[in-house]
């Protein structure tokens, strides 16, 4: 009977023994594989270069629509007042996309995960923040809470604040993906390349997103362009 | 071969435990420093590390020759406070753990307290072996067993005491 017993037990610690080997090892290799999956590198190459060239060409515009507006010469029906503020606040959006933090990650042709963070939180206080929302978001008031009075801005008010509440939240989910990027999920390769690399598509959200702003800018810009006669 | 492998994870497992011990801890007391939590409140944390050391202790001074001269169950023990040992270094010191750039510890204390339920799991398994394989050795029997020739012939000397070999 003790000898049963013992053989039993022999059994079972092995067994038990066997368990933590193989959970172990697959902590241990599920470290790994999670370690290679945030310290990925993506190289943007030269494409990037294209996408510059545009962005710089669209800023470029807002800043020659900007440069031209003259309040002093200026001889339309439109408040002058209103036209300076809105002016004002295109050149300080101009200023935020020229910031020298944008730059360098541009300029960058590798970047680690890390950078990505830094990216979107350059992207969300000098973007989002200080442009889209400090400075865009009073033009797509309306009702009582409207700042302007202008009839024509009134009528493209509610596109300004369609956008401007998108891009506010456009890239909450890869902030969080990125700030919680220590935790790990017990997923198959093939699922978690096909559905999200965390680096390389948290990256491109935020640059869509980042192009997304400057489009909107612009529309914004040309719009005031309009307004203003052109001139 | 195997008795010199034996002897390397043998020793091996105790400088890893000391180390997953030490690195655990490190990250658990600036956890609760900046969690301002009550120190005593992390000796729960501890307890499966309590517990296997306390196993180690009776398999060293019981000589447990089946547990402590068990390649398999040595080369577990060094896997589990390595794999242990590796993820208390990674919260503190892996350079792409984003949450530990952004608080003043540096540390990823989400990363580490996801993995202590894993750890415990794995501690607690580690003593459920050790105890079972305790048991399946049986407990060493004191006998002295007296040679009559021996007695006769080396009669002022001390009569040596000769252990039961372990049945298993």
């Amino acid at each position: 009977m003790v000898k049963i017993l013992k053989e039993y037990s022999k059994i079972l610690g092995y067994t038990f023994i066997g368990l933590v080997f193989g959970a172990s090892f697959f902590l241990l290799f599920i470290n790994f594989y999670h370690y290679k999956d945030i310290s990925t590198v993506i190289n943007k190459g030269n494409t990037d270069n294209t996408q510059t060239a545009e962005v710089n060409q669209k800023l470029q515009e807002i800043r020659t629509i900007t440069d031209n507006f003259n309040p002093n010469t200026y001889s339309g029906a439109k408040n002058k007042v209103e036209l300076m503020t809105i002016n004002s606040k295109l050149q300080l959006c101009l200023k935020e996309y020229e910031s020298e933090e944008l730059k360098e990650i541009f300029e960058k042709t590798e970047l680690d995960i890390t950078d990505v963070y830094r990216f979107q939180n350059v992207y969300q206080s000098k973007i989002v923040n200080n442009c889209v929302v400090t400075q865009l978001y009073e033009l797509g008031l309306t009702g009582d809470k409207a700042k302007f009075t202008d009839p024509d801005l009134l009528r493209i008010a509610p596109f300004i604040k369609l956008n401007a509440d998108k891009l506010r939240q456009d890239t909450d989910y890869v902030y969080k993906v990125l700030l919680n990027n220590g935790s790990y999920y017990f997923s198959s390769e093939t699922s978690k390349t096909n559905i999200f690399e965390m680096t390389k598509d948290s990256y491109y959200q935020i640059n869509n997103s980042y192009l997304s702003s400057v489009d909107f800018v612009l529309e914004v810009a040309r719009w005031f362009n309009r307004t203003v006669g052109g001139v | 071969m195997t008795r010199i492998l034996n002897g390397l994870f043998y020793f091996l497992k105790f400088i890893l435990f000391v180390a997953a011990f030490g690195a655990s801890l490190y990250v658990m007391v600036k956890m609760y420093q900046r969690l301002d939590k009550d120190m005593l409140q992390m000796i729960k944390v501890f307890i499966p590390h309590m517990i296997i050391l306390l196993l180690f202790i009776i398999n060293m001074f019981a000589r447990q020759k089946v547990v402590t001269t068990n390649v398999f169950f040595n080369l577990t023990c060094c896997l589990v406070f390595f794999t242990i040992t590796l993820l208390a270094v990674r919260a503190i010191a892996d350079p792409y753990m984003i949450y530990s750039m952004k608080n003043e510890a540096r540390i990823d204390f989400n990363y580490f307290s996801d993995s202590i339920t894993f750890i415990n799991v794995l501690i607690y398994g580690l003593c459920l072996g050790d105890v079972f394989l305790m048991f399946s050795g049986g407990f060493r029997k004191k006998k002295k067993e007296v040679n009559d020739e021996d007695m006769h012939s080396h009669k002022d000397k001390k009569h040596i005491a000769v252990p039961v070999k372990d049945t298993l």
